[in-house]
């Protein structure tokens, strides 16, 4: 993927930018406050999109759940009488995820066209333009970002179709990643004022990165994991682990799934076989039905979670981490655990 | 039919229904659509996902031998909800099944060589669909010896196909149970014992010879023991893994053990596979 | 006991006389912030802290099989984890005699949405007068019935399933949870709109005269829904009713989950 050329688009621009793509029929998906919450919604009216909030907050919930819903039918019945389905397709502008986020759709492309193409995933994906905020600002990382610890960076244009970045107090960077990107740009520019320019988003990395107060390397665990897996450090790190399952449901990599049937309310017969997020966390995951529990502890559970991220799928998909350092699951978790917390001291003390 | 969503099954008719023992029963299946009928083929060693509108999915090994065109087998014991509806099926009625998934045995690494098979309980059902392989093509192997062990006389299943393959005298065949219940006294012409037991006194040879095993992970693991005290290396012993799954094409994220998919990079895995497994038990 | 250097000299008298085989407290762990902790070893007790961001309900722990595997245990309690320890006493989950609480005067404030604001009893078994989500409670009470089951609508559109709720609670100790239950499937696990209204009611329901109302499930829950306003109109119904308050007295069973011969019975038509 090169990158075919950047440009300085004032805020004003912008704006213009996102009205042009509301006025086109795209469907518009962007952070949004609802409540104390800031999610990705379906924004009806431009203003709705908070440029300064989207540079600063980051959602709770990570943007995979464009892709792969927390719940959806792959097929209904009818009594006996089966129905394919297709998901669901508007042509989408998924506006303002991250870097990690970005990197984080293109590890779970491979898991979903490994051998077998998930359509629910592959349709939505086509459909939708992703325009990622770098995270250029000051306030853009937190004390939980840690993607520069697993190869990611934070103005990366890896997994994006266009990449804005700060560029002064009232101007971005805007720049064009691939064709797609292109091709809404070109569709939606009557208006907008773009003063080409040569810079990169990458020049201001420098200053970003200073910023980052997680910068140790998780990935050597990979390449020692035999020796890290029966960690005492480990266990002691995870054993305020309560096996809820918001680290993986905030995850934008985590993609565990179940599969039941969803019989329809006020129908005798009627419904649909439904995929719904899962979690390694929980107890009953890999119990089977038989009774025994290959995962019997939690400790056993975390240490599936955090090794799926930075051994095992390096190991069988690629040599990236599946964890992209967003950082979610250590903000929102209820007992304060922390991945790069955790790996970084088994890292340190190797088998205690 | 439909062709590009991997979550869709095939319909399938239930054309016989057989009870192995109280709480294990197998299912004769048939393709509704005749080309497929015709079409489908799988592996020895392959599973699937078994289903019920309105109930759900449930993965269980195909228990037939390829060699058998025209239906599948699969035998389940009734463990939760989606066993206990397709328990409650008749003959005629429609199955869903998503399939065949996961490797295979290496039935082309066994020519010309001796084949030790090892069951336990109803991990006979993956090995049935090899023995009955291999029998068919019995030629191309060189001696075939079968253990099956069960709890109890109560707990066996496949009792005709065990009696065809006892009958037969180009198989050595041994049965045991793990306990004989007083009814049965004088009426069991088998071994007593557990399993790796049985195994110590039989004399097998590990030359030239492969050893499959399939049964409870408590059976496979002790099993294995004593088939390397017997002179097989981990790489001659083959055995089949069933890890709770949803999807059967790694998607779903559930039977990793470490890197390795069940469903994907299995079920079948040499005794040497597994001990590399970082979560082994064996 | 008045500080927590009273709580670390018990401690370690506990761990070294063998009286317990696990304290549970709060400590600093290598970050800044407090985090549960656990200590086997008396030499240990030093870790143990106590800071206003000492917001967990330490008691949930004592249902987690890797920590009931020690033995007896010593846990560190506020005034609201004091309650679910007594609450648990109250329904026969644990022995009085096999849990030690080192129980301290907490000053926590304004942690999560209204956790500590709402908290009446700071001082250990002193109930204060006002709770402030009573006000929040008496505006969902005056709207009209569509708009109240908009409200709670709303509130459970965002559950994702993390079900953070229920595993941070002390009194969520049932062995196999009803949404786990699968013959019959009592609950949907779907996360749609009636699977989680279902849930989410349900989960309250069973928790009627048994929350102690610490806050934990709506300090846990990252979508944010408001379980503390539904938990917490349900404790004031009991309270009303039955003049019952969970977890104030060790020896008296939650009113639900007893049943006497004059109980009002004309509900039964």
């Amino acid at each position: 993927m090169k990158s075919y050329n950047s440009s300085i688009v004032t805020k004003q621009g912008l704006k213009q930018l996102i009205e042009n793509i509301l006025a086109h029929k795209y469907r518009l998906l962007a952070p949004k406050k609802s409540g104390e919450q800031l999610s990705f919604e379906t924004i009806l009216r431009a203003e709705e999109v908070v440029l300064n909030q989207l540079l600063r907050t980051m959602t709770t919930l990570s943007p995979k759940e464009v892709f792969f819903p927390r719940t959806e039918p792959v097929l209904r019945y009818t009594g006996q009488e089966m129905h394919d389905v297709e998901p669901p397709t508007p042509e989408t502008v998924l506006f303002g995820i991250r870097p990690c986020d970005a990197r984080g759709l293109e590890l779970l492309d491979k898991v979903f066209t490994w051998d077998y193409n998930d359509k629910f995933y592959l349709k939505r994906r086509e459909a939708t333009t992703i325009v990622t905020f770098a995270c250029s600002d000051q306030a853009s990382v937190d004390e939980h970002c840690f993607c520069l610890g697993v190869g990611g960076d934070p103005t990366a244009s890896s997994g994006s179709d266009l990449l804005l970045s700060t560029n002064g107090d009232d101007a971005f960077l805007l720049e064009v990643i691939t064709e797609k990107g292109e091709r809404l740009l070109n569709s939606c520019k009557e208006g907008v004022e773009l003063q080409a320019s040569d810079k990169r988003a990458a020049d201001q990395l420098e200053a970003i990165k200073d910023r980052f107060v997680r910068k140790q390397d998780l990935t050597e665990v990979r390449h020692k994991m035999p020796e890290y897996f029966d960690s005492d450090q480990l266990v002691q790190e995870t054993y305020r682990c309560l096996g809820c399952g918001i680290c993986a449901m905030s995850c934008p990599t985590c993609h565990c799934f179940d599969i039941v049937d969803e019989p329809k309310a006020g129908t005798l017969g009627e419904g649909a076989r439904v995929k719904n997020w899962d979690a390694c966390s929980f107890a009953l995951f890999t119990k089977h039905a038989g009774g025994h529990n290959p995962r019997e502890l939690q400790c056993q559970r975390c240490r599936q979670r955090y090794f799926h991220k930075l051994a095992y799928y390096p190991q069988k998909f690629s040599e990236e981490s599946l964890c992209v350092g967003c950082g979610r699951c250590s903000r929102s978790c209820p007992v304060g655990l922390d991945i790069y917390q955790a790996v970084t001291h088994v890292l340190g003390k190797g088998r205690a | 039919m439909c062709t590009n969503n991997i979550y869709y099954p095939y319909q399938m008719k239930l054309t016989e229904i057989r009870d192995e023992t109280h709480d294990i029963r197998t299912f004769k299946l048939e393709h509704v659509d005749p080309k497929l009928k015709e079409s489908f083929t799988f592996l020895a060693g392959q599973f699937g996902l078994y289903s019920i509108l309105g109930e759900g999915e449930a993965t269980f090994c195909i228990a037939s031998a390829p060699t058998k065109q025209g239906y599948i087998e699969c035998s389940f014991k009734k463990v939760g909800k989606v066993t206990t509806a397709l328990r409650s099926l008749e003959v005629g009625d429609l199955v869903g099944f998503r399939g065949p998934y996961g490797n295979a045995f290496p039935i082309e690494q066994m020519l010309r060589k001796n084949i030790l098979f090892v069951g336990g309980g109803i991990g006979l059902a993956p090995l049935r669909s090899l023995i009955d392989n291999v029998l068919d093509r019995r030629a191309e192997f060189k001696a075939v010896t079968i253990l099956y062990g069960a709890r109890s006389t109560a707990d066996i299943i496949y009792r005709e196909q065990l009696a065809a393959w006892e009958a037969r005298s180009d198989v050595r065949f041994e049965k045991t149970v793990d306990q004989l219940r007083p009814q049965d006294e004088g009426k069991w012409s088998g071994h007593v014992g557990l399993i790796p037991h049985i195994l110590s006194k039989m004399s097998v040879s590990a030359e030239n010879s492969v050893a499959v095993v399939c049964g409870p992970p408590i059976m496979i693991k002790f099993t294995i023991a004593e088939l390397n005290r017997l002179g097989f290396n981990d790489s001659s012993i083959i055995t089949t893994l069933e890890n709770r799954m949803k999807c059967g094409f790694g998607k779903c994220g559930r039977c990793n053990i470490g890197g390795t998919y069940v469903c994907k990079d299995g079920p079948v895995f040499s005794a040497s596979d597994l001990k590399g497994l970082p979560d082994s038990d064996f | 006991m008045n500080s927590i250097h009273e709580v670390r000299e018990e401690a370690r008298k506990l761990l070294e006389e063998k009286r317990v085989g696990m304290v549970i407290g709060y400590g600093k762990g290598k970050g800044k912030k407090n985090y549960p902790i656990f200590i086997t070893d008396p030499q240990k007790v030093e870790e143990l802290h106590f800071e206003s961001d000492c917001f967990y309900n330490l008691a949930v722990y004592l249902r987690k099989p890797e920590v009931c595997s020690h033995g007896k245990l010593a846990i560190v309690v506020k005034g609201c984890d004091a309650r679910s320890v007594r609450g648990l006493f109250s329904e026969n989950q644990l022995k009085s005699e096999e849990v030690v609480m080192l129980e301290l005067k907490c000053d926590a404030k304004g942690i999560g949405r209204d956790k500590c604001t709402t908290c009446r009893v700071k001082n250990p078994l002193t109930p204060e007068e006002k709770n402030p989500i009573d006000g929040e409670i008496a505006k969902i009470l005056a709207m009209p019935m569509e708009e109240r089951f908009r409200f709670f609508a709303e509130e459970f559109k965002r559950c994702i399933r993390c079900y953070a709720c229920r595993q941070i609670c002390p009194h969520c100790f049932c062995k196999t949870c009803i949404v786990e239950k699968s013959e019959p499937q009592w609950i949907s696990s779907t996360p749609s709109p009636l699977g989680n209204w279902s849930w989410n009611f349900t989960r309250a329901f069973h928790l009627i005269g048994r929350c102690v109302e610490c806050g934990e499930c709506a300090r846990a829950c990252p979508v944010g829904i408001r379980l503390d306003i539904l938990n917490r109109y349900l404790a004031k119904s009991v309270e009303e009713k039955y003049q019952f308050i969970a977890g104030m007295d060790e020896k008296a069973a939650p009113p639900l989950t007893t049943y006497k011969q004059n109980d009002n019975q004309d509900f039964i038509r």
